[in-house]
């Protein structure tokens, strides 16, 4: 541990001083930041509600993706289901 | 077994032609894709403005401190601590080992100012990219599950096309959709006429009057 400096108290009465003397600059460089950092945010919708769109999107891209596959799987079946497919619509 | 086989085909079929009747194009899933991608550029480069904009508060406040703070610190600390008497001192070791501590308080004191006024700086940097980086997730994840959706959309497109084609329907959809611009184009047509007649109507009404 380092020998406390023998002019530390002074060096700190004079920071005051200057702090003292430069107020409204030191002040003006404060509220620079806080007012800019309002600015430069982002305003988007909350949370709550992107996560209750999403879920109902995703639920819905759930069920279009299982008829996919019930209409793939139908087409897999291949000719005889096919010819059955013609059968039942001859008949509607 | 033939009966559930049927029994299936017509439950299909009713999927089948359950038809969308608005047109899903490949491309849509792909114009997703590519807004989901540009969103993550732009986020990199609303970082780097952020990162640049701080940067030049930085800077501001080195400027600040190095130009203007440090002089009216130095000239109340050479007064306070009589800095003329300490280099005309005898000893020349002393003189050396009072200057080393003196300065070592200037440099701890303009330090300890610059961290004080760039502590909140760089919190404000930060938070907000934080906020960036919370917000811009947010919209690449819905755009991404718009994607996903798009992309389902299209694969029904697409199986369904080519169901219908195996079938020998491959123009069902095509006439459906023909068939349904040609009553709505219809529909349209009858509402002018209807609103015409009632035109017509109120100026015959205005003049019996």
């Amino acid at each position: 541990m380092a020998p406390p400096n023998k002019f530390s108290e002074q060096a700190q009465q004079s920071a005051q001083a200057a702090d003292q003397l430069l107020d409204s600059q030191l002040e003006q460089l404060k509220a620079l930041t806080g007012e800019q950092i309002d600015n430069l945010r982002i305003k988007v919708s909350d949370q709550e509600l992107y996560d209750r769109l999403v879920a109902v999107v995703q639920d819905a891209t759930q069920r279009n993706l299982s008829l996919a596959q019930l209409l793939g799987n139908i087409k897999s079946l291949g000719g005889e289901a096919i010819s059955l497919a013609k059968e039942v619509l001859s008949i509607g | 077994m033939k009966n559930a086989a049927t029994s299936l085909l017509i439950l299909s079929l009713f999927a089948l032609l359950h038809l969308e009747c608005a047109s899903v194009p490949k491309e849509v899933v792909q114009l997703s894709y590519t807004m989901g991608q540009d969103l993550v550029s732009v986020e990199s480069s609303y970082r780097s403005l952020i990162h640049t904009h701080f940067d030049d508060l930085r800077k501001d406040v080195d400027n600040f401190i190095d130009n203007e703070w440090t002089n009216a610190f130095l000239q109340d600390f050479i007064v306070r601590t009589n800095l003329d008497s300490l280099v005309k001192q005898p000893d020349p070791k002393q003189v050396l080992s009072d200057l080393q501590e003196w300065t070592a308080a200037v440099i701890q004191q303009v330090s300890a100012k610059k961290k004080g006024l760039k502590d909140p700086i760089d919190q404000h940097e930060a938070l907000l990219l934080q906020d960036v980086d919370e917000s811009f997730g947010r919209i690449i994840q819905a755009n991404s599950v718009i994607t996903n959706h798009l992309n389902s959309l299209t694969k029904i497109d697409s199986v369904q096309s080519e169901t219908l084609r195996a079938m020998g329907l491959g123009t069902l959809r095509d006439r459906v959709n023909n068939a349904l611009i040609q009553v709505s184009d219809e529909a349209a047509s009858g509402i002018d006429k209807a609103r015409s007649l009632e035109k017509d109507l109120q100026q015959i009404k205005g003049k019996i009057k």
